[in-house]
């Protein structure tokens, strides 16, 4: 039915590209919080979905407000919310006084995650949201590249504004996050809590200060990946769900606890999502299958290369 | 801390909610009980049509001894009549249909107790929470028939819970009137004790055919959720332009879909569709629409944007799909301009929650109810036959207008008919409405189906005039 | 300076690991800490580090009690140790690894100061070249130099060495036992843990015997080797070990 042109393709490919780099950053808040804590925090959906909401609210209030100040206000509050759960529920385990600290774990951060999403129903109500656009696009108009304010035409593939700035503003927040663990004392104290706890408390690293920190900057890229989407899709308490579980496969996919795994495995879980939804024969189906195409790459990452892509040795 | 841990209860997870996707369709239970009463009751009634009521009630109650059920038979057992409302007040149903329902059933309570209750006895509505979910309809109906004792049942706003939640009816014989699902088997298997206020999903589909046949296309795009609502509906509406001559393809998302990118690339690679019907529902219809709008692939002059129904919450729509306008959407449900008495005394105190004119499902949420409440003052009695009598016999105007069953036991559907007409109300209105103005409310928009409604002397505003 | 471990008992469930265990060093020497498997001279080590706490008893670092403190802050002031199976940051470089414990210390510190006297560690060590070399792609001798050089970064004054010798070519033993002098002269205490008699008799000033958690002799090692105890319990099989070496 479909004619499979380069054109199409282009499409598919750019729209997945695009979708990949939120997923990414997403991921790598995921794979921060892993790679030092040593959990999996199944509430991350959740900070994805209040970034969102506090964009929209702060936006709504401020009408002349830069998105981007937007943007950073929901990364702010993310990272509070962060930090206070962090030290509430999440020291103990640390610490060393659960009993049970796996299935703690699991339970603890599942729990936040149905706090969270029931407060936000009860606080903002069931009633969709959307963010108006960051900004328009300036108007070109050359043989490859045609732009309005609302689409970009690259060889005639139409991309959505929106999307496009979405992806852009990710982009440059995860190359700030690369260069904060690269560069900074603070970055290169959680790299050596991550690649090994002991060895660092034993050259002076606090490592519960390191906890704290990694998971509250874990929940802000979170945040500000929704900070950024809430002008591009439609926004309710439960939009995070879906999310939560697309940040685990791309985790899983890239190696948990590996940054440069995190992005390429978002990019990657973009592009194929894109391609199978474009390109699965049953154009009835193949968008519901969209998700299950994720799941099918988590599966055969598991059973080829458990450690993933980038997999840490075990 | 183990890897392993966490990955088996990610797939965990994930096989029980596959596993509950594939198990959406109820286990049917043979209640083999119930038929005998049918057979029996008929026997009896021709025997002892001269003789006292009483032995009739008694023959009944031996033949209906459905273990578990609690409802009282006879208005001298209790204080309060208590029915049962089920509605979805959690993802992954419409929270917002939810809120709205709730907010109806809660005035008609008010009104009944007010004035006087049912026959005396105040009502008392039992809340439920379906989340659109099959198993949770199964649950709430099992709950409140025998944990709550409930005498009947109203309400339900998706198809996915009703489909599963009729079955329960039946096994426990408990009257129930469905609010606002559509799937045409609900009334299509033809329980006694099964009423439905809201259209049957191929009566929607046809107003939707007759439409589009009235627009003189020929190839349609039909975008739709995948549901117990969502595929039915897309079938019947296939089917039906199809019998009309006019071509269509479907394609199906899960609620929820945020990113429709990969879809609207594929129906733009494809022939341009004259219209694009959508069917998704909630949020995932905005998602999908305003992408649609930004890959300027409807509404456009050469293709037509129909929008899910939930553009009628003209605020919401205009947020979520800022570039809108000249999308249609059809409206079932009355529209202010055909408010009747009842209606417009609803409307007064359901805009004291909510700044708008009742949407359908509100309005059939009230009337659920007030059918039900109206059933039993007829009856004058708890008795599930009696009243499925009284509703077989219905005969009110309430908020949506005019109710009645055409098809029943006293009347069965004939072979010329479909099936799902049985204990279906059959003049559900069902319009399209077509916004024009960006920001517009949906009270402005203009009427553009069926013929005797319009507004502005037209099927369809055509893209960026005014009319 | 002054270090004092006082009568620490450490039970592990029903297992007794230390059996009122006493040390006290308050000059800079080396003390060589011996035993035969399972005496108990990693949990000993485990215990001054803050790793584990001790079931009873208590552990002073310059008149301040720290048995109670975890390890970052025992680190902090000014006690080091390596780990048996070496514990360098794999995924950084060599440089990298000799600027965490700096930084962690002094985060305001001059960076280039800071790389300046790391670079000044990796000459004396002999591995200079290696550093912009990833921590994984050392072999085991490398990364044992790369544990104490980062080590020295901390700038302890007390320094704990677990099994520096351990799986160690011969050519960089040397440069691990010019390390252990070199501190020694700075002022710094050492105390090495090995089952390297040679290295042990060598480099310690001092000999600590532990056997079944207790301590059985503690003094001049050449007088310890003759302990009859001592003997008895450890030295003699060793000695025959060494032998056939």
């Amino acid at each position: 039915m479909v004619d499979i042109t380069g054109q199409y393709m282009l499409n598919l490919l750019l729209n997945g590209l695009l979708i990949g780099v939120i997923y990414a950053l997403m991921a790598l808040g995921l794979t921060l919080i892993f790679s030092v804590l040593g959990i999996v925090s199944f509430a991350h959906g959740e900070f994805y979905m209040i970034g969102g909401y506090v964009v929209y609210f702060v936006l709504q209030r401020f009408t002349n407000l830069h998105p981007y100040f937007a943007v950073l206000i929901a990364g702010l509050v993310t990272f509070v919310i962060g930090f206070i759960a962090e030290r509430l529920l999440l020291q103990p385990l640390a610490k060393g006084e659960i009993e049970r600290p796996a299935e703690y774990a699991i339970l603890i951060t599942f729990g936040l995650a149905f706090f969270l999403q029931f407060l936000m129903i009860a606080i903002v109500g069931p009633f969709p949201k959307k963010a108006a656009r960051f900004f328009d696009l300036p108007e070109i108009s050359t043989d490859i590249l045609v732009t309005t304010a609302t689409t970009l035409r690259i060889f005639e593939v139409p991309l959505s504004g929106n999307r496009l700035i979405a992806a852009v503003t990710a982009a440059i927040l995860i190359s700030a996050t690369i260069f904060f663990m690269a560069k900074t004392w603070l970055g290169r104290g959680l790299q050596a809590v991550s690649q090994d706890r002991q060895a660092a408390a034993v050259v002076g690293i606090n490592p519960l200060k390191m906890n704290t920190l990694a998971f509250s900057l874990g929940t802000m890229l979170a945040g500000m990946s929704g900070a950024v989407l809430v002008a591009v899709f439609s926004w309710v308490p439960w939009v995070g769900v879906p999310a939560s579980g697309k940040s685990f496969i791309v985790i899983v996919l890239g190696g948990m606890g590996s940054m440069p795994g995190a992005v390429l495995g978002g990019l990657i879980l973009g592009v194929v999502e894109s391609l199978g939804a474009g390109l699965i024969p049953d154009p009835g189906r193949a968008l519901a299958y969209k998700d299950a195409i994720g799941l099918l790459i988590f599966a055969l990452v598991l059973l080829i290369k458990p450690t993933g892509l980038f997999g840490r040795d075990l | 801390m183990s890897r392993k841990i966490y990955i088996s209860v990610f797939l965990l997870v994930v096989s029980a909610i596959i596993l509950s996707a594939c198990a959406s369709e109820p286990v049917v239970e043979t209640v083999v009980v119930t038929q005998e009463v049918v057979v029996t009751e008929q026997v009896e009634v021709i025997v002892t049509q001269e003789v006292v009521v009483t032995e009739e009630v008694e023959v009944i109650v031996e033949a209906t001894p459905v273990a578990g059920r609690c409802a009282p038979m006879s208005l001298d057992e209790v204080e309060t009549i208590k029915i049962g409302a089920t509605l979805p007040q959690s993802a992954p149903g419409s929270v917002v249909g939810g809120l709205a329902m709730q907010t109806a059933f809660n005035i008609a309570v008010d009104e009944i107790n007010s004035g006087g209750g049912i026959l005396g006895k105040d009502v008392d509505v039992i809340f439920y929470d379906t989340a659109s979910l099959p198993e949770r309809g199964t649950a709430a109906m099992e709950y409140l028939i025998t944990q709550e004792c409930v005498a009947a049942v109203v309400g339900e706003y998706h198809s996915s819970a009703g489909v599963a939640m009729k079955e329960v009816s039946k096994k426990y014989h408990i009257p129930t009137v469905f609010a606002e699902t559509w799937n045409d088997t609900i009334t299509g298997v033809g329980y006694e004790e099964v009423f439905r206020i809201a259209p049957a999903s191929s009566i929607v589909a046809a107003v939707d055919a007759n439409y589009l046949e009235a627009l003189g296309l020929e190839y349609v795009v039909i975008v739709t959720e995948n549901s117990d609502y969502g595929i039915p509906a897309a079938e019947a509406t296939t089917e039906q332009l199809a019998a009309k001559g006019i071509e269509s393809d479907t394609f199906s998302a899960d609620i929820g879909t945020q990113d429709f990118a990969p879809v609207i690339a594929r129906i733009q690679a494809g022939e341009t569709p004259e219209a694009v019907l959508v069917l998704l529902t909630g949020e995932t219809s905005y998602n999908f629409e305003q992408q649609a709008a930004e890959a300027g692939l409807m509404p456009t002059a050469e293709t037509i944007c129909i929008a899910n129904q939930v553009a009628i919450n003209s605020e919401e729509f205009w947020t979520n799909v800022p570039d809108g306008n000249y999308c249609s959407f059809r409206k079932v449900g009355l529209v202010p301009s055909l408010a009747n008495d009842v209606t417009l005394a609803f409307e007064e105190k359901y805009r004291e929650r909510f700044d708008r004119f009742p949407e359908s499902y509100a309005l059939e949420a009230y009337d659920s109810l007030m059918l039900m409440a109206n059933a039993i003052e007829t009856a004058g009695s708890l008795d599930p036959d009696e009243i499925i009598a009284a509703l077989e016999a219905t005969d009110i105007t309430l908020a949506q207008g005019r109710y009645h069953f055409p098809y029943g036991t006293q009347n069965p559907v004939p072979a010329d008919q479909p099936d799902w007409m049985w204990h279906q109300w059959p003049d559900v209105a069902v319009l399209f409405l077509q916004y024009f103005e960006e920001g517009q409310s949906a009270d402005d928009a203009a009427v553009v189906w069926p013929p005797q409604y319009q507004t502005h002397d037209t099927l369809l505003i055509p893209f960026g005039e005014s009319p | 300076m002054n270090l004092e471990v006082r009568d620490v008992v450490k039970n592990f469930g029903g297992l007794q690991a230390l059996n009122h265990v006493s040390l006290s060093i308050d000059k800079p020497e080396i003390v060589g800490l011996i035993g035969p498997n399972g005496a108990g001279k990693t949990t000993l080590t485990n215990i001054i580090d803050g790793v584990y706490k001790p079931t009873e008893g208590e552990v002073w670092l310059n008149n301040e009690r720290v048995d109670k403190m975890p390890p970052y802050q025992i680190a902090r002031r000014g006690l080091g140790r390596t780990f048996q199976v070496t514990r360098a940051f794999r995924r950084m470089t060599v440089m990298e690894n000799m600027l965490v414990p700096a930084l962690a210390l002094h985060p305001g510190a001059n960076r280039r100061e800071v790389e300046q006297k790391a670079y000044e560690v990796l000459e004396f060590l002999t591995v200079e070249h290696l550093a912009n070399e990833l921590g994984r792609g050392l072999s085991g001798g490398q990364q044992k130099l790369l544990e104490l050089g980062r080590l020295l970064m901390l700038d302890p004054q007390f320094i704990i060495l677990d099994e520096p010798f351990a799986g160690v070519h011969p050519k960089l033993q040397e440069a691990i036992y010019s390390y252990i002098n070199k501190a020694h002269s700075d002022g710094k205490a050492i105390i090495l843990i090995s089952h390297d008699m040679d290295s042990i008799f060598t480099l310690s000033e001092r000999l600590v015997v532990l056997h079944f958690g207790a301590v059985i002799a503690d003094g001049d090692p050449a007088k310890v080797k003759d302990d009859s105890a001592v003997i008895e319990a450890y030295l003699g099989k060793d000695e025959e070990e060494d032998e056939d070496a």
